[in-house]
This record gives structure tokens, C-alpha cells and sequence, in this order.
């Protein structure tokens, strides 16, 4: 252990960071070779060495990462993935944060996680002139734990914070590191938004002098 | 002996009348205070019901209650919901949901919604999040305990 956990220590959380993190001396090191192991999507608990999996069968499972640990499908959503690399941390010593993210503006009622094809010029009209469905489908998304296809649209996402860098367990994304990692890590892994009201969609505008459309609130 | 007999027979029926009377008494209280109210919800749950409380629903509910369990606790800095519009607004941000509730009721003090626990539409509470009135604490039931099969195709409109 780096330091004193922080934490319940569950045999999973205590193998994962220290078989992962062997000889790290420094709180960054520690938590990016614990993610590493995140990084290839097989994730097994000790207990019954089960592979973890986020939303396996369009199930959502477990919320938190005590639940993800126990249940016997070890099937759970981001905030249990999350959770899980959170707590791996805190294991070890070390505070992060998990993270909500969720659009900023009330006509945004949805994330839509890459990736989405945006068939021009859109059936509709609006803010959101892409109708889901018609014109705004969704595509084989990015790779989940345990799952190549994820669901392709959410009310928010939840990844951890630390220091200053985004990681995302539930997918095989690196981290995201440094000043703008607000807007760098929204362009990452959202194509697009559902509509609050209506069917409609819009992409995710990626230009680089616009802000972040996404808030990001400290969720534990 | 004979009236003996007829008051020992009465009790029973009685104790049985008054608490049936507490009961419809406590059900008239809880329909009296329920939220359940034809509101058009907003953003990720505008697609979701608030339906009234009728005996299929009612059995519906019962039913899954004993399949319930804790799945989340919400820290103090954040409201509890009073009203089932801000149940549903409590629900969607603080869980991740990749299809909306079907449906939401209050039944005796607590908001059921159904569905949200898989990308399919659920209207039948054979999956769902239960929230009690005025408190933080979020409940949830899946179809068996544990292993959650796939329920239905994903759902066209997040």
C-alpha cells in the first residue's frame, strides 16, 4: 500500500492496485498503473475471478462499486466502474473523485456516446434538427468493460477525477490530462446530444474555440 | 353462556373491521397526499408517466416490494425529493440511465418508477427505482435478483 486506505477494503480493490501498481512510489504513478489495468476491458474480481462488465445485455447492475463486487452477474454502469476505480485509489491513500457529467443546457436532455452518424441535411428543424432514428443513427460504439457495444445514449456519464486528469474506466479510453481537459474530454466521447424535448438530436461541436457543454460535478 | 359465546365470535370480526378501517384510513391519507398529478415531465424523462394508483398497479407493486433493495445513499448537500416531480429529477442525476422510466406512481409515501434499469422501455415494474418520500436513499428491483437477463430490444429514443 502507498499509504493508509481511505476506504473499505475489499479483496478486489486491495489486489487490483497493489499487483497493478508494484513499486510505484508517487500518488500519479499509482493511479495510472492502476487504470492501466482498466485499459484492455478485462476486469476480474478475486473472489471468483468473473470478468466485470458494464451494461452486459443492455442491463444496467450495479450503481456502486460494493454492488459491481457482489452481485452474481458482476455486471454494473459507469458510476460502479467508476466507483471501483475510485475506491481502488483510495485503497491505496490516495483521494480522487468520482465525476457526473451532464450537459450543460436544459435543451440538452441526453449524451449520445461515440459513435453516431449524422446523416445530412437533417429531417428536422431547430436546435436539434437530427430526428433519431431518421437521420441521426447510432454506429457500433467505443468498447465497453466486457462489452463491445455499449447503450449509445445516456441521461449523464460518470468517470473519476484526479489531480488533473479525466479517466473513464468503463471504456478503453486514455485519460485526459491538463487545462482544457473539460472540453477535451467532452470531445473525446460524445458525438453528439438528444433533445430535452422532442426526438432530435444535434452533434457535439468540436471546434476548438468553444467551452465544454458538459458540467462536471463531484458525485461520490 | 350463549351471549359469552356470541362476544367471543363478535371480537375477532371486530378487531379484523378496525383494522381494515385503519388501513383505508391510511390509504385515504396517502391518496390524499400523493403528488401523483398528470405533469408533462422534462429533458431525459419527458417520455416518462405519471400514471394514478389503480389495483393492477397496486398489484404490480406489491409484488416486486420484497425484491427491493439499498443501491444508492445521496450525501446531505443535496435535497430529498417531496413531490414525484423531484423524485424524477432526483433519479435522473444520480443515476445513469440509458432509457428513461416508463412510469412513476407514489404509493404510500414512496415513488416507484418503472423500468430505467435496462435500454429497453419497462412499463409493467418487473424493473425499477423506488425513492422514499423526503429521504436520499435510492431502491432498485431487476427482473430476478442478481442476474438481469436481457429484457427487450434497445429503445429508439433516448
Amino acid at each position: 500500500m502507498l499509504s493508509n486506505p481511505l476506504t473499505t477494503v475489499y479483496h478486489t480493490l486491495a489486489h487490483l492496485g497493489c499487483e497493478n501498481a508494484q513499486g510505484e512510489t508517487t500518488e500519479s504513478g499509482t493511479v495510472d498503473a492502476i487504470y492501466d489495468e482498466f485499459t484492455d476491458r478485462v476486469v476480474r474480481r478475486v473472489s471468483d475471478n468473473k470478468q466485470m462488465t458494464y451494461w452486459h445485455n443492455d442491463q444496467m447492475g450495479a450503481i456502486e462499486a460494493s454492488e459491481l463486487l457482489e452481485r452474481t452477474d458482476a455486471n454494473g454502469n459507469c458510476q460502479s466502474w467508476s466507483g471501483l476505480l475510485r475506491d481502488c485509489s483510495s485503497v491505496q491513500g490516495i483521494n480522487a473523485d468520482r465525476i457526473r457529467v451532464m450537459p450543460i443546457s436544459i435543451f440538452d436532455g441526453s449524451v449520445l456516446v461515440k459513435n453516431w452518424q449524422f446523416i445530412d441535411p437533417p429531417s428536422g428543424s431547430g436546435s436539434h434538427p437530427y430526428i433519431i432514428g431518421t437521420d441521426a443513427m447510432p454506429q457500433q460504439g467505443i468498447p465497453g468493460q466486457g462489452n463491445a457495444n455499449p447503450p449509445p445514449a445516456f441521461n449523464g456519464h460518470w468517470i473519476v477525477r484526479y489531480d488533473d486528469s479525466y479517466y473513464d474506466p468503463s471504456y478503453d479510453v486514455a485519460k485526459i490530462t491538463g487545462s482544457d481537459k473539460d472540453k477535451a474530454y467532452e470531445d473525446s466521447a460524445f458525438a453528439g446530444y438528444g433533445a430535452s424535448f422532442g426526438s432530435g438530436a444535434r452533434g457535439n461541436d468540436v471546434s476548438t474555440n468553444t467551452t465544454s457543454e458538459v458540467s462536471y460535478t463531484v458525485d461520490n | 353462556m350463549k351471549k359469552m359465546h356470541t362476544v367471543i365470535m363478535i371480537m375477532p370480526l371486530f378487531a379484523v373491521v378496525m383494522a381494515l378501517a385503519t388501513e383505508e384510513g391510511n390509504k385515504a391519507d396517502s391518496v390524499k397526499n400523493s403528488t401523483n398529478r398528470a405533469v408533462q415531465l422534462e429533458g431525459f424523462t419527458r417520455s416518462t408517466q405519471v400514471i394514478s394508483l389503480d389495483q393492477s398497479t397496486e398489484a404490480k407493486i406489491a409484488s416486486v416490494v420484497p425484491r427491493m433493495r439499498k443501491v444508492r445513499e445521496v450525501g446531505e448537500t443535496v435535497g430529498a425529493p417531496q413531490t414525484i416531480e423531484e423524485a424524477t429529477d432526483f433519479l435522473r442525476k444520480h443515476v445513469s440511465m440509458a432509457f428513461p422510466p416508463a412510469v412513476c406512481t407514489e404509493r404510500e409515501g414512496v415513488f416507484y418508477f418503472s423500468g430505467g434499469r435496462s435500454a429497453s422501455r419497462i412499463k409493467d415494474f418487473s424493473s425499477g427505482f423506488a425513492i422514499v418520500k423526503g429521504q436520499r436513499t435510492i431502491y432498485s428491483w431487476d427482473k430476478v435478483v442478481g442476474d438481469a437477463g436481457k429484457e427487450g430490444d434497445r429503445g429508439s429514443r433516448p
